[in-house]
């Protein structure tokens, strides 16, 4: 049996993690989830029951409760229909009032690379989430390459036809000076303007939200 | 900047649950009463009222938490807008503002810099001053206000007093709770996590403003303990099968409050809350049914409330919204329904996102939940 154990972890976790963990399992099959708190049982409650799983409890002591999970046809059938469904037209958010935050974001790339510690894998998922990042409606007002990113505006980086539609779509895209000069890199900027400490000091300050996935 | 140990899930999400609270809250020995304290915490209310001469009272409160989102300059928007609040809600305004601040020492000195330059800033939208505060070297950071308002002790809102007929206007949607938790688990799309910045960012000052030129029976701001959470404190109800006699209300009530000298309100009224009337953030529905980004104080209010609600068509993410704890969430009045409309449509020339969504009843001594 399938045991997790979410003892000090926080609601939502213990549920994201058991639903992750049981969408796969066939009819029958049980998963344990292990929660050191009465209130995470019950929201587990309210998960198996929204999904039809069939939900058992022991408490162990008051930092231990055995969450066990079954599987059921119904629930295997909802989860095939897909989606849960709410009639979205029931309900009428109101407008919120403009102002108070703008909506502008800029993009900070600091290596060419996105985490650690595999960098072949984490210049694929730069890759893909600058792809992404091109395909969403609202496009940052800025994008600053520095230090390593200083490679994806260059020549050799998979990422400019990306970049390129960014620009399109009214993304400024720019690369520290200092960072080209240092690598060599000068003449081989392929995409955007250059800029300096001043200018990316005075961008991350300002901004009301800065995205920095490396 | 990297903020991912910033936020680990605050605002008024990191409550205190309400039966926890009450326990020691209910040990605690009685004071004799000074007759110039206009509103203590016995009923429940959001800020304390003391008067200091015939025409004028001062207004109490404080609010700090833990950071909610992972900018620090908008958490201190947040915290500063969340703690100036309970002012509002009690119908006065805010005149000084000190900083309460935790951090740990051997963080970057520019983040609380960002955190206090947000808190100051919506301290001076307010139309307050800061000045001062006190800080401490801690683990967590947490940051909040502790201010101090100006009202005419004749015109204090309190959050009891609605009367049967009054139609219920809520003035921000609801689900910050729902919608921060998607993003401390980085499942906010930037566009929900804005919009439910906007709404915690925006002043109660303006919803209050609107009131004050109306007939308010009750007024409370909307945040830890869920909409249901306040509208039963609103409605003096109080669960019936457990914990110690509440304490008598009439004793403290302030004889210059507005209304009615009858305020002792202890299930003599209900309420119906139409969930199709009620505003939310978009994205909630999906956040709640698809991937259960539900709060532990979520489930605890529900717990708190029992049998006090009743839920006679409501889906099960319109039950997790009307539990979800907020942060700066909007102000919830009971006002006399010939005046219902005009209030709203008030509220909505100045485009907040607010909406008349139930009634007050004494033909039910509980809260119902309809479409």
């Amino acid at each position: 049996m399938l045991s997790l154990d979410e003892r000090g972890k926080q609601c939502p976790i213990p549920i994201v993690e058991t639903k992750k963990a049981i969408e796969p399992l066939g009819v029958g099959e049980v998963i344990e989830t292990i929660v050191d708190n009465e209130i995470s049982a019950q929201n587990l409650k309210k998960f198996a029951d929204q999904r039809k799983y069939a939900y058992e409890m022991e408490k162990v002591s008051n930092t231990e409760y055995r969450v066990h999970m079954t599987v059921t046809e119904a629930a295997k059938e909802l989860l095939s229909k897909g989606k849960t469904s709410f009639d979205e037209n029931d309900y009428q958010a109101c407008d919120l009032p403009a102002a108070a935050v703008s909506k502008d974001y800029i993009v900070v790339i600091s290596s060419d690379h996105m985490g650690e510690p595999e960098e072949e894998l984490g210049r694929v998922l730069l890759k893909g989430f600058i792809y992404a990042l091109s395909k969403k409606d609202e496009v940052p007002k800025k994008i600053i390459f520095y230090n390593g990113g200083a490679k994806l505006t260059c020549e050799g980086s998979e990422s400019l036809e990306d970049l390129k539609e960014l620009e399109k779509s009214g993304a400024e895209i720019v690369t520290c000076g200092t960072c080209l000069k240092f690598q060599h890199l000068e003449d081989r900027l392929r995409i955007g303007g250059v800029t300096n400490m001043y200018e990316i000091t005075e961008a991350l300050t300002t901004a009301a939200r800065v995205v920095k996935p490396c | 900047m990297e903020n991912i140990e910033f936020c680990k899930g605050g605002g008024c999400t990191a409550k205190l649950g309400p039966d926890i609270l009450e326990r020691v809250l209910s040990r605690l020995p009685k004071q004799k009463r000074d007759p110039d304290l206009l509103v203590g915490f016995e009923t429940n209310d959001d800020a304390a009222v003391y008067r200091v001469s015939e025409d004028k009272a001062i207004v109490q409160t404080l609010d700090f938490f833990p950071p909610m989102v992972d900018d620090p300059y908008l958490f201190g928007q947040i915290a500063a807008a969340n703690a100036m609040s309970d002012v509002w809600a009690m119908g006065g305004h805010p005149v000084t503002a000190l900083n309460i601040v935790c951090f740990p020492q051997s963080w970057d000195l520019n983040i609380l810099g960002k955190i206090m330059q947000g808190g100051a800033e919506k301290v001076a939208e307010a139309g307050a001053s800061l000045c001062g505060g006190h800080s401490i070297n801690d683990n967590d950071v947490k940051y909040g206000l502790s201010v101090t308002g100006i009202i005419d002790p004749g015109k204090v809102l309190t959050n009891v007093g609605a009367q049967a007929g009054d139609r219920l206007i809520l003035t921000k949607p609801l689900g910050t709770g729902i919608v921060c938790t998607a993003g401390r688990v980085k499942a906010a799309d930037p566009a929900s996590m804005d919009e439910a910045i906007r709404s915690m960012t925006t002043l109660n000052r303006y919803a209050a403003e609107v009131l004050s030129k109306y007939e308010v029976h009750a007024c409370t701001d909307v945040t830890g303990f869920s909409l249901l959470g306040h509208l039963s404190e609103m409605l003096g109800l109080k669960k019936r099968e457990s914990g110690p006699e509440p304490p008598d209300q009439s004793e403290h009530v302030p004889a210059a409050a507005s209304g009615s000298a009858d305020r002792t309100l202890r299930g003599r009224f209900g309420a119906v809350v139409h969930t199709s009337a009620v505003p939310y953030f978009r994205r909630v529905p999906e956040f709640v049914e698809e991937d259960f980004f539900i709060t532990a104080n979520g489930q605890r209010n529900r717990n708190h409330l029992g049998s006090l609600v009743e839920f006679r068509k409501a889906s099960f993410w319109q039950e997790e919204l009307l539990f979800d704890p907020q942060t700066s969430g909007g102000l919830l009045a009971a006002v006399p329904n010939k005046v219902a409309d005009e209030v709203l449509a008030d509220m909505k020339a100045l485009g907040l996102p607010c909406n008349l969504i139930g009634e007050v009843t004494d033909q039910e001594d509980h809260i119902v939940v309809t479409s």
